[in-house]
């Protein structure tokens, strides 16, 4: 058994699944979405930029975020649950499997680190200096802190749970920090001391790890189902992911949704959504976060047509999103054995997704009129949302659903 | 007669700071079947993490042939075959390419990877089902496939975590068969399970595992006469002696 070609048709085998889900993603109008807003908010940036006091603390600023982006990120190991099992006499000879795991989530993670780095430039140059060298350098320092902190975490995984355990993420966070602060305020001298002293903590801490504990596989397949869920649940808002497990939470707090939801004569399609959607993925979590999303730039946009469009995208993507709900009850045998006629499936989800939009479309409303006092605006926001409430659950609902799935008669 | 397995003194857990096995002390003879018998929850998942290595004591130690995990990584987990409670299997993996990974992994060679791989296909009836894949198997044909990768390998040690359950009757046989077999052979066999009648007259020696610590250790014969329950079953007794605490 090779490891070097085991590690590249795993990696093969994922991404062969990823692009097939990242193209369900591009096609899906989201795209769109991200180019709109990308050019709002680079626009929006550049005034914010301009406006910003000269003491302004942009390092600092620049620390913390940069600071999450070092820190966080897994490592992509691409092992499977079986592994624990036929792969463990292996572990020895499965070193240069892990070595290319490693180099691969440094290489991923460093595009994320340049990419971070290449949108917090205009600050940086407006802020801090404008000396382009000095910003590449910096750069290259902070890809370093991440390749270190990808290299501790490795070691620190063998760790059972012990007080270690628990320190050693204190240990890499703060040194980080500090690390982060000296190289964006350019204090060079205690950034040379600072990265002798994490080579040497690597050295003397993390290094010797390796012979002292064994993998821990139930670990690695944790993180490993972790980061592949983490995908599927993002693949999922755009396209049914078969693979992902379902989670459950009661959410007894929003049981208040129900009747309002499924209308007073309750019908056992309408049961079944309600209650799915509120308990069920994050379908709730979805809907919420779009609505709030939208709410607050519904509050902030200057009146006119920018005001309007927002609140229209924001109403066409929760659509979109919620039609994921459709093939919830697919898998189960006795929702087909109901005495009960199939159409009924449809009419009781087309209600659902009416009255959450309809909902929605209020809220809109509602807040517009806090954002101008403007009865016309909030007028227009209303009808706009409205139409395309109706024009959405009435007409494209049923092209929408039967693009990605199977509908009974 | 010689230890395959010795435990010494035994603590661990998940945390390290919260143990949930505490100071265990048993061992594993070569040719000797020891049963681990124990109610849902009482720590046997976790020795047997322990034991394979996939866990780390918090004291005391484990060793295989004399040697810890981390005194000979290479050859410690080589002398222990696994048996899981649920079959793990590839989804994208064949019947027969799961054996020749096993091999692999195992560093088996060609020929004596051939020779044992068909009398075991034979066995369990599945050698018309060597390129089906996991998800056209049934819960006991999926545990059929972690028993023949286990035997494949012919270690020092078989660790079996409840292995009856969704076997068909004729698949209990064959496998206890292949046990006794393997057995005579010389390998120890430390096996978990609930099914007690059948560990009753399987097993050498039993230890009884109650919420992380060892009750009885012994034959059924020594652990009948302490309980002064002669003739007693190991139902029975494991009963009282649970009910007991």
């Amino acid at each position: 058994m090779d490891p070097k070609s085991l590690w590249k048709e795993r990696a093969n085998s994922y991404w062969m699944m990823a692009i097939r889900y990242l193209r369900y993603i591009g096609n899906s109008g989201f795209l769109f979405s991200v180019y709109v807003s990308f050019i709002l908010g680079s626009y929006y940036y550049s005034i914010l930029i301009q406006a910003l006091p000269k003491n302004f603390p942009a390092v600092e600023l620049m620390t913390i975020v940069l600071l999450f982006f070092v820190l966080k990120g897994s490592i992509r190991t691409f092992i499977k649950p079986p592994d624990s099992i036929f792969l463990l006499s292996a572990e020895q000879r499965l070193k240069p499997y892990f070595q290319r795991s490693l180099v691969y989530s440094f290489i991923v993670q460093s595009f994320v680190i340049v990419v971070i780095f290449l949108v917090l430039g205009p600050l940086y140059f407006s802020q801090i200096t404008g000396d382009i060298t000095i910003y590449l350098g910096s750069l290259l320092l902070v890809i370093l802190l991440k390749g270190w902190n990808l290299l501790s975490i490795w070691e620190e995984l063998r760790l059972p749970n012990n007080r270690f355990k628990q320190l050693s993420p204190f240990v890499r966070g703060t040194t980080s920090l500090f690390l982060l602060y000296t190289i964006l305020d350019q204090r060079w001298l205690l950034t040379a001391g600072l990265l002798i002293a994490i080579c040497v903590l690597y050295l003397v801490m993390y290094r010797k790890l390796a012979n002292e504990h064994p993998l821990k596989w139930e670990r690695l397949i944790d993180l490993e189902s972790e980061s592949l869920m983490f995908f599927y649940r993002i693949a999922n808002m755009f396209v049914e992911v078969p693979s992902i497990s379902r989670r459950v939470r009661e959410r007894r707090w929003a049981n208040f949704l129900i009747p309002i939801l499924s209308g007073k004569r309750e019908r056992v399609h309408a049961y079944m959504y309600t209650r799915a959607f509120i308990r069920s993925n994050d379908y709730l979590g979805i809907y919420f976060r779009l609505t709030l999303v939208g709410a607050v730039l519904v509050y902030f946009l200057s009146e006119g047509f920018l005001l309007w469009g927002f609140g229209v995208l924001f109403i066409y993507m929760t659509a979109l999103q919620l039609t994921t709900l459709w093939p919830h009850f697919d898998a189960k045998v006795w929702v087909n054995l109901y005495p009960v006629s199939q159409g009924l499936q449809f009419y009781a989800f087309q209600q659902l997704l009416f009255r959450l939009l309809v909902i929605q479309t209020m809220i809109y409303t509602i807040v517009s009129y806090f954002n101008h006092y403007s009865l016309i605006q909030s007028l227009i926001v209303l009808v706009l949302g409205l139409l395309v409430v109706l024009i959405f659950v009435k007409i494209r609902l049923k092209k929408q659903l039967s693009k990605r799935f199977v509908l009974s008669k | 007669m010689t230890n395959v397995l010795e435990i010494n003194n035994l603590s661990g857990g998940y945390s390290q700071l919260q143990p949930v096995l505490h100071g265990l002390n048993f061992h594993v003879n070569e040719s000797e079947i020891v049963g681990l018998i124990g109610l849902n929850g009482a720590g046997k998942s976790t020795t047997i993490k322990h034991i394979l290595g996939l866990m780390e004591p918090i004291s005391g130690s484990v060793q295989i042939k004399g040697k810890t995990l981390m005194q000979g990584p290479d050859h410690y987990r080589a002398e222990i075959a696994y048996i899981p409670e649920t079959p793990v299997l590839y989804e994208e993996l064949t019947l027969w390419e799961h054996l020749e990974l096993t091999a692999m992994a195992y560093q088996i060679d060609d020929a004596d990877f051939h020779k044992r791989v068909d009398p075991l296909l034979k066995e369990f009836h599945m050698e018309n089902k060597t390129k089906w894949f996991p998800n056209q198997f049934s819960k006991g044909m999926r545990q059929k496939v972690m028993i023949m990768c286990a035997f494949l390998i012919q270690p020092s040690l078989f660790v079996v975590d409840e292995p009856f359950v969704g076997l068909d009757p004729l698949g209990i046989q064959s496998f206890l068969d292949l046990l006794i077999q393997v057995k005579n052979n010389g390998t120890g066999i430390l096996l978990s399970t609930h099914i007690l009648s059948t560990a009753e007259r399987y097993c050498d020696r039993f230890v009884i595992l109650h919420e992380g610590r060892i009750l009885e250790i012994g034959t059924l014969e020594e652990i009948q006469q302490k309980m002064k329950m002669p003739n007693a079953t190991l139902d029975e007794i494991y009963v009282k002696i649970t009910r007991g605490v």
